[in-house]
């Protein structure tokens, strides 16, 4: 069964047309991309499945369920989380403290239970801090536990965005550009631990601009160009695909 | 290091255990009047300048925060004045009233962010000053006067404690500041107090990992309503008096200017920015028709050079003379 289904899925800015009727639909446990020049509506897609935006029209289905007015955080509690384009993180606090952060949703420590101090807040909280030890292992954080988030090296504070949306326990990550501005050693590794997710039966959306991380990674690709798709279908059919290299070639340079 | 962040714990627990038992007996020995009343004047302040702290903790600016204690001075004056009910009944209820207040307003207010919250927050203070003025019973302007004392408690051997002086009036105000530091306190360490400040640090990406943060401020705003509330109602029936003016912009700038002034970072700070706001004019007693002049040039002192507030003193004396060292030993 499809995990996500966008159905003619249309966000207009004003008289701008940033997505034109897309209709879109991922399998559970895939990995699938979207590509296209700046501009094409890529993280407008993301947004609207986020919930950041409201289309303009269209639906959003995730395991079949209408989630299109649905608010961010409830979209993240059904299993939608998406991870940012920047190095977007909580600077000041330290690694497992954004990852602890991020979990809150999968912590039963009330706030009635810690400000009383009770011991089995007590108990949660440390349930919650081993998690979120493993998951920063899981994306190679694991001896930057107790730094500052503003001290880790560029490329790691990727993996840590990464990590913040894990904790979430997704059932469908969207990572927008996680390998933009890395270096090639860099790049090597977060693709490995994109592999490592997809295998743990996490279904994920790649925006990403680096074509061999997208080719060596998707199962399948959408291609956006002004707001409209313009293919779909394997890596190797995309890269064959005239309109595709027209596109790239002859739209954006 | 989890065993020694403990022991700092401990050791805060009987700094401040301390303190508070010499606030305790502060009667004991001072006898003057003026500073009984500066005291209580601090204290209540104390109240409200933590309650604008968990706002600004959770990353919202607004310059309404007096308006709710007016909400609070004025109900809980009423209450007493024209229905009756006795002080501690209408005490709680002036919170409640200042809570429920925020939460109404709060929720439509928050759809929007930034700089135009506050700005609405200017819109709602001035709507508050100007109902305090105009509502039938509430005394106009010139504003309400005679507001009873609270209500004596009685002991069970025969005799009561009175509000007729000073000490019943200073030991509820700190009764009720320390209540509020200890709830406030709590929260900004618990889990609610972490996404607050993690709110702050940066809301999109809270949003992203399923937070309500539109819930979350509303229930800072509610709980900061509440205190204030309280704040507003020990001041009435403190002064007697309660006026409009009182409760205007200006003074939800001044309860802002206090929490930087004493810093943002913890509890600490404003709890020394309202304990400067009150001592100030003592200090500077002589030169009293500088004290505006001299105050603005604190605050801009402190902004220049003190970032951190007046609770980063000693780190930055700390900083300098080490700082001084190397330079002597270089």
């Amino acid at each position: 069964m499809s995990l996500l289904k966008i159905d003619n899925l249309s966000k207009h800015f004003g008289g701008l047309r940033a997505l034109d009727k897309i209709n879109l639909t991922i399998e559970a446990g895939k990995l699938h991309s979207i590509i296209g020049p700046n501009g094409a509506g890529k993280t407008t897609l993301l947004c609207a499945i986020s919930g950041l935006y409201r289309p303009t029209e269209g639906r959003v289905l995730f395991n079949g369920r209408d989630v299109t007015k649905q608010r961010v955080d409830k979209r993240v509690s059904l299993g939608i989380t998406r991870t940012f384009q920047s190095t977007i993180l909580f600077k000041e606090k330290t690694v497992i403290e954004n990852i602890i952060i991020g979990s809150h949703l999968h912590t039963s420590e009330t706030f009635v239970g810690s400000l009383l101090g009770i011991p089995t807040a007590r108990k949660e909280k440390l349930k919650t801090e081993q998690r979120a030890v493993e998951i920063a292992e899981s994306m190679g954080l694991a001896d930057w536990s107790d730094k500052l988030a503003s001290e880790l090296p560029h490329g790691l504070q990727r993996n840590l965005g990464v990590c913040i949306g894990l904790a979430t326990d997704p059932e469908l990550l969207m990572l927008d550009e996680p390998v933009t501005g890395m270096n090639p050693t860099e790049i090597a590794t977060m693709m490995e631990l994109i592999g490592k997710i997809k295998d743990r039966g996490i279904t994920i959306i790649l925006v990403e601009h680096n074509m061999k991380a997208v080719m060596g990674l998707s199962d399948s690709i959408t291609v956006l160009s002004y707001g409209e798709k313009i293919a779909e279908g394997s890596p190797a059919e995309i890269q064959n695909n005239r309109d595709v290299v027209e596109a790239y070639l002859g739209g954006d340079s | 290091m989890d065993a020694s962040m403990f022991k700092i714990n401990d050791k805060n627990r009987i700094i401040y255990a301390i303190i508070f038992a010499f606030l305790l007996s502060v009667p004991l020995f001072v006898k003057n009047l003026y500073y009984m009343h500066i005291l209580i004047v601090t204290g209540i302040w104390v109240i409200l300048v933590i309650s604008k702290h968990l706002i600004l903790f959770t990353g919202i600016f607004s310059l309404g925060h007096a308006a709710f204690m007016g909400i609070g001075a004025y109900s809980s004056a009423i209450l007493m004045m024209k229905l009756g009910w006795p002080f501690w009944v209408a005490f709680p209820l002036s919170g409640i009233v200042a809570a429920l207040v925020s939460v109404i307003l709060c929720s439509v207010f928050l759809r929007v962010k930034g700089l135009l919250f506050a700005v609405i927050t200017i819109a709602f203070a001035e709507t508050t000053r100007l109902v305090f003025t105009h509502w039938p019973g509430l005394g106009g302007a010139e504003g309400l006067t005679g507001i009873p004392a609270p209500t004596p408690i009685p002991l069970p051997w025969g005799t009561s404690i009175s509000f007729a002086g000073k000490i019943p009036h200073y030991y509820l105000v700190l009764i009720t500041a320390a209540l509020a530091i200890l709830f406030v306190g709590r929260i900004e360490k618990s889990r609610l107090g972490r996404m607050f400040s993690a709110i702050e640090e940066n809301e999109q990406l809270v949003e992203s990992i399923g937070v309500h943060v539109k819930g979350y401020r509303l229930l800072s705003m509610t709980i900061a309503g509440l205190l204030a509330g309280l704040a507003g109602s020990l001041y009435g029936h403190y002064h007697s008096y309660i006026a409009p003016d009182e409760f205007a912009v200006w003074t939800s700038v001044m309860i802002f200017l206090l929490c930087v002034i004493g810093g943002m970072k913890s509890l600490v700070g404003p709890v020394i920015g309202a304990i400067f706001l009150t001592f100030l004019p003592e200090i500077f007693r002589e030169a009293k028709a500088y004290e505006p002049l001299i105050f603005a040039v604190v605050v801009l002192l402190i902004i220049f050079f003190l970032p951190g507030g007046l609770m980063s003193l000693p780190q930055r004396l700390r900083q300098g003379i080490s700082g001084l060292k190397n330079r002597f030993e270089a």
